[in-house]
């Protein structure tokens, strides 16, 4: 019997060994492929390379924005403590539950502080968990830089004698470290360009505490949230709430809250610790109490909550000290980097603007905000859920390979920039290239040590090659000033002191169009801003409305009601065209000014500039000397639909196409989105036949005093057609991308070149002949040989803009150009025109003139 | 003289008699703890603390083998006294650790864990106990041993120390059973705790509640829970799939250099095993270790002094338990709770105490008892 009850204790034991044998196998065997593969990824340690991205630069090669070679100073706590005598001093009394100061502390009193820890003995640390009992040996011996940790565990369980009497060579040993960390941070300091005024210590010392604060503030929220079944998010909304009823909860939740934890200090007291107010240095203390309150009298508060603050930990461990450090700062951390253990470089190319010129272009760059970091939460969140998988089907698994190139290589991941406004953010896709990808394994299979298992090498973005010429634009801006001088010296003289004060304000819109190739040298705009104004100031700028230095007026968009570019006569050549298209017996036609003009059913009549009229006046005349009643008779003899189909097909009313806002059609009409949108927006409109009913409608359409705005860029593309009977599309970007937006397919204007050529002749007699609204001996336009119509748009609420667009040299149109002089009160001829005369003056834009400039 | 010859007479008994065959299995898995324990070390200098443990244990084990089996029988009930005393003054002045007051400080620096001698103290007990009142038939019967097994059971839970409680209830249902308990009476043993085990799990503690949840979710932790609650379990698997068919090697099992796999030197020194030295090894070690119970268990039936049977099935029952219990967690087979591998795990009490039932089986064997009772010839 005795036997059978032996035999049936062993069959048992034999089903139970088996059972043991089973598992192992199934571990070992069936399932250690994927074992090994989850034990390879856990050692993985993989890293996004950054790629430079590319640079921007002028027609003639000036480096407008570029990649400079960058390393920020990152401090990670973990590592730190892990490796530095003050963090393993601080943390061994933290773990006795004593508070020795902070890391400054624990350095500068270190020899004593270290003496007193290994002058402990085992007994000692009675009463600590066999974890903390495990960290705090942890601490000891790397103080001591006791290897042998069988003999260290020996003793912290059986031994006796003091630490430093079981390892006599231990005080030595972090004498020798305590000096190397002192002589570390110095030597980090001393390569700072700007060193922490209270020393680098104290500043890991603030980051520290902040991390021990933010961890115990989520420790606490989530204790508060237990009992309501809220999470810590919840909580923190309760104690944010604003207004009556939120008011009213969080007063609810607090006296709940404060019952159950037995507060016995005031309740705001509870509020501002959980709310994270009050003094920030002072907070980790509080939560620390308050923690240790919690702890004892409702535990179950805090199950758990070790599981969610190792996530916090694990989010918030990595900080940045310092961008863009020295040289030779990155030189010493790059040399010895274990010596610098807890800090390190993290390579963090910074967007320099060498040159800052047009900058509304070139745009700039910014950090990833949310909207931009969603896809990268996305792909993060499904690449967790697949690495989570032991097992994975073929189909997971090239999925897993996808998400994981992307995450790491393509998308915008938290940290990077991206292109904000201008060229930096129109070609984001181009400039941004694309990232490397390290993938290394923290210890190989053979010898255990890190080896390298991947490597993509990081693709730089392209550099793109904008066809403005910042040397020509600065000239703009210096003709713009000299212009505006000249003027207020000639009105002074003139006694005309109160039309000095709108001069005060310089803001013009310069438009220059290659005729060749419809590049655009220059796109000036004044006021405008430099890149650190920008960075540093951006709130000022905007502020700055009236003046807009963030608005483009050689695009036009962004106005205010009174800025709106309305084109005023400079858009009477429209008409002239449409009507010489309809009719090239036109050009003869005379039609009389008496100084006004109301149309048949309208009662009110429309005045010329000169009150006392004109008299009989061909088309010649009309636009040499801009009379608007001459052009109030044939729009009204062409009506305004004809008008405005015209000048559709001009492209008024429609975006330019340059390449910074993406066109879309809409219903009718076809409108610009995208970041550069805006630099237009409102520019380039045009009122559609059924809402201009009126009978005055097409008059003031024809003189361009409403029913249509224009930018500069727009009035440039317009005479540019009249010069060589093309259309321009500009195009910013010469190289290293696509070409323009396509613009809509629209109806070409066809004018005969013999109708153009009369036009042309009169554009010439503008400039060139006495009575035209631009000849003035003083300047050399004629020399230039330029052709152009003047302009002075009255606008509602402001003074007069005063235009001036046309084309030069006549004889071989190579560049249309349209100058805008924003709420001035003079006319065109009286300024526009200088501002050009200023710019062709300029040495620095002989260049442009010559015959084969490029 | 007499006295001179009679104690080479028994020292020549002693060497005739004794269970030697239990010597090899047990000092290679000494060796085989050794050299694992020399690999988790660092592998280069030589634990020299384990050593003296080794040496220690030697020193137990023929201290236990010293004593006659008429010895260990007459002061089972007072030795099981002195340990109930102990496991009751470590409650009320033992050294506090992790929250558990286990340890027992005495002179010199030197400690005990009573809860180990428990162990020692239950089988002998039993041993006495079913040997005074053999074949059982009834369940009240079994009752009083049962509670004095429950009563250091709870003792030790108590601790708390969930893991060395446990074992105590397959020691008695073993020992019952060997005893000679009817399989209808018997069966209640298992059904009734069975019954009232869901009462028992809402009074775990949070830290038990948890292991428990990880341990029926391994397969799905998340990447938190594998970084916290589910820490242990996670990489003692890893470890253990990871060593493959022949392993890392010796001292280059990642798990174990890197530092990964916590109580490795304890609790989950079996991973590191498997780990390092595949499942050839692991095999190995399991049938080298399953062995010495093996052995002990199929050695028992020589003996018709119940006293000496139940107290060599006892001991291979111990050590039965144990491997199935630290080797079952190490694979995730059941909830984490802290057994070591006695003879192989660091811990001076227990393998000083390993010594102990090795020296207790060699004492018991050379010399066993005399039979008086008629039921002992009843088979």
């Amino acid at each position: 019997m005795r036997q059978l009850r032996l035999s049936r204790i062993r069959f048992v034991f034999s089903v139970l060994l088996f059972l043991l044998f089973a598992r192992l196998f199934q571990l070992q065997i069936l399932e250690g492929s994927q074992w090994s593969e989850e034990a390879l990824h856990s050692r993985l340690h993989r890293r996004s390379i950054p790629a430079q991205r590319g640079g921007i630069s002028d027609r003639q090669g000036v480096i407008l924005a570029e990649d400079r070679e960058a390393y920020d100073l990152m401090f990670e706590y973990r590592a730190f403590r892990r490796n530095q005598p003050s963090a393993q001093i601080l943390e061994a009394y933290a773990l006795l539950g004593e508070a020795p100061g902070g890391l400054p502390q624990c350095l500068d009193d270190g020899e004593r502080l270290g003496n007193e820890l290994f002058n402990l003995r085992p007994s000692a640390l009675v009463g600590l968990t066999n974890s903390s009992k495990r960290d705090f040996l942890f601490y000891l011996r790397r103080l001591g830089n006791v290897s042998d940790a069988q003999a260290a565990l020996y003793w912290m369980e059986d031994g006796v004698l003091s630490f430093s009497d079981a390892f006599p060579s231990a005080a030595h040993h972090f004498q020798v470290a305590l000096d190397k960390e002192r002589r570390m941070l110095m030597s980090v300091e001393d390569a700072m360009d700007h060193p922490w005024p209270e020393g680098l210590l104290a500043r890991l010392e603030e980051e520290r505490k902040k991390l021990e604060a933010r961890v115990r503030l989520h420790a606490a929220r989530i204790a508060a949230g237990r009992s309501f079944e809220a999470s810590a998010f919840e909580v923190r909304e309760w104690l944010m709430g604003e207004g009556p009823e939120a008011k009213e909860k969080k007063t609810f939740f607090l006296n709940q809250l404060s019952q159950r934890w037995k507060w016995t200090n005031d309740l705001p007291s509870l509020e501002e610790t959980l709310s994270a107010r009050g003094d920030t240095q002072a907070l980790g203390t509080h939560l620390g109490s308050l923690l240790r309150h919690v702890e004892t009298i409702s535990s179950p508060d805090l199950f758990g909550v070790r599981r969610a603050l190792v996530r916090e930990v694990h989010q918030n461990r990595v900080v940045r000290l310092s961008g863009d450090i020295p040289f030779l700062a990155v030189d010493r951390l790059a040399r010895k980097p274990r010596l610098h253990a807890g800090l390190y470089l993290e390579e963090n190319p910074r967007r320099v603007y060498p040159d800052q010129g047009a900058p509304h272009l070139v745009g700039l760059v910014r950090s990833a905000n949310p909207e931009d970091l969603k896809e990268y939460q996305d792909l993060r969140e499904e690449y967790r859920g697949l690495a989570r998988m032991l097992t994975r089907t073929e189909s997971q698994s090239i999925r897993f390979q996808s998400v994981r190139k992307r995450l790491y290589q393509q998308v915008i991941r938290p940290g990077e920039t991206r292109g904000r406004t201008g060229v930096e953010s129109a070609y984001e896709n181009i400039l941004r290239g694309r990232r490397g990808f390290l993938q290394l394994l923290d210890a190989g299979e053979e010898d255990l040590r890190p080896k390298e298992l991947e490597f993509s090498a990081p693709r730089p973005g392209r550099d793109i090659r904008l066809s403005v010429d910042v040397r020509a634009i600065r000239a703009a801006e210096v003709a713009v000033q000299e212009a505006y001088d000249w003027a207020q010296d000639r009105l002074r003289v003139a006694g005309r002191t109160d039309a000095l004060a709108p001069l005060e304000n310089r803001r013009v819109g310069f438009a220059l169009l290659d005729l060749r190739d419809g590049s655009l040298p220059v796109l000036a705009t004044t006021p405008t801003f430099t890149v650190s104004e920008y960075q540093q100031g951006f709130g000022d700028l905007v502020r700055r409305r009236e003046a807009g230095p963030l608005r483009h007026r050689a695009l036009g968009g962004g106005f205010l009601g009174h800025q709106a570019p309305y084109p005023g006569s400079t858009f009477k050549l429209v008409g002239a065209a449409a009507a010489l298209a309809e009719n090239p017996e036109e050009w003869e036609r005379e039609r009389e000014c008496l100084g006004s003009w109301a149309p048949p059913g309208s009662s009110r009549a429309l005045w010329c500039d000169s009150r006392s009229g004109h008299g009989k006046i061909s088309m010649r005349e009309a636009i040499q000397k801009s009379c608007n009643v001459y052009f109030y008779r044939l729009a009204a003899d062409l009506g305004y639909r004809l008008l405005w189909t015209r000048a559709r097909q001009l492209g008024f009313g429609l975006p330019s196409g340059l390449e910074l806002s993406v066109l879309e059609p809409k219903e009718e009409e076809v409108i610009a989105t995208g970041s550069g949108a805006w630099l237009e927006r409102g520019a380039n409109s045009l009122t559609h036949p059924r809402k201009a009913a009126s009978p005055l409608a097409p008059l003031h359409f024809a003189i361009g005093q409403g029913y249509v705005t224009a930018s500069p860029l727009q009035m440039a593309r317009f005479y540019g057609w009249l010069a060589t009977g093309k259309l321009a599309t500009p195009r910013l970007v010469l190289e290293g991308a696509g070409g323009a937006p396509a613009l809509p397919e629209t109806e070409r204007f066809l004018l005969s070149s013999a109708s153009r050529a009369k036009l042309m002749d009169a554009l010439r007699s503008v400039v060139e002949e006495q009575g035209g609204t631009a000849w003035d001996p003083e300047t050399s336009l004629a020399l230039h040989r330029v052709s152009g119509k003047t302009g002075t748009a009255q606008v509602g609420g402001g003074d007069n803009h005063a235009w001036f667009a046309g084309y030069f040299p006549w004889d071989k149109p190579r560049y249309a150009f349209a100058v805008f002089c924003e709420n001035v009160d003079l006319h065109g001829g009286e300024l526009a025109t200088l501002v050009l005369d200023r710019f062709l003056q300029s040495p620095e834009v002989a260049f442009l003139l010559q015959e084969d400039s490029p | 003289m007499m006295r001179r010859r009679n104690a080479w007479s028994r020292l020549w008994q002693f060497l005739l008699r004794a269970e030697w065959i239990i010597l090899p299995s047990a000092a290679a898995l000494f060796f085989f703890g050794f050299w694992m324990q020399w690999s988790v070390a660092g592998g280069e200098a030589i634990p020299k603390g384990h050593v003296i443990r080794m040496i220690a244990s030697f020193g137990a084990l023929c201290i236990a083998a010293s004593y006659s089996a008429k010895r260990w029988r007459n002061q089972a009930y007072l030795f099981y006294g002195f340990v109930l005393f102990l496991l009751v003054f470590v409650l009320l002045t033992g050294r506090a650790t992790n929250n558990a007051k286990r340890w027992i400080d005495l002179w010199g620096g030197f400690k005990i864990q009573p809860s180990e001698l428990a162990k020692m103290a239950l089988i002998l007990f039993l041993s006495r106990w079913f040997a005074d009142h053999p074949r059982p038939r009834r369940l009240k019967e079994v009752f009083a041993p049962a509670v004095f097994c429950a009563v250091p059971g709870f003792l030790i839970l108590a601790e708390p120390d969930l893991g060395t409680a446990l074992t105590i209830v397959p020691l008695f249902l073993g020992m019952a059973w060997l005893a000679g308990l009817p399989w209808k009476q018997w069966r209640w043993l298992v059904i009734l705790p069975a019954l009232i085990s869901p009462f028992a799990f809402l009074h775990l503690q949070d830290y038990q509640r948890e292991r428990m949840d990880t341990w029926w979710r391994q397969d799905a932790l998340t990447l938190e829970e594998k970084a916290d609650a589910g820490y242990h379990l996670w990489h003692a698997k890893l470890a253990v799939g990871s060593g493959g068919l022949h392993g890392f090697g010796w001292a280059m099992g990642p798990e174990n250099r890197l530092d990964r796999l916590p109580e490795r030197h304890n609790d989950f020194i079996f991973p590191v095993i498997a780990e390092e030295n595949g499942f050839f090894g692991a095999a190995f070690f399991l049938f080298l270790y399953a062995s010495l119970p093996w052995i002990l268990l199929v050695r028992a039936s020589r003996y018709r002094d119940p006293f000496t049977r139940l107290v060599i099935s006892g001991v291979g029952i111990h050590f039965a338990v144990h491997l199935v219990m630290n080797v079952g967690v190490s694979t995730g087979l059941w909830p984490t709770t802290g057994l070591p591998l006695p003879m192989v795990s660091f811990g001076g009490t227990s393998m000083a105490v390993s010594g102990l039932f090795l020296g207790l089986v060699l004492a018991v064997s050379a010399r066993p008892g005399p039979v008086f009772s008629a039921r002992a010839f009843e088979d």
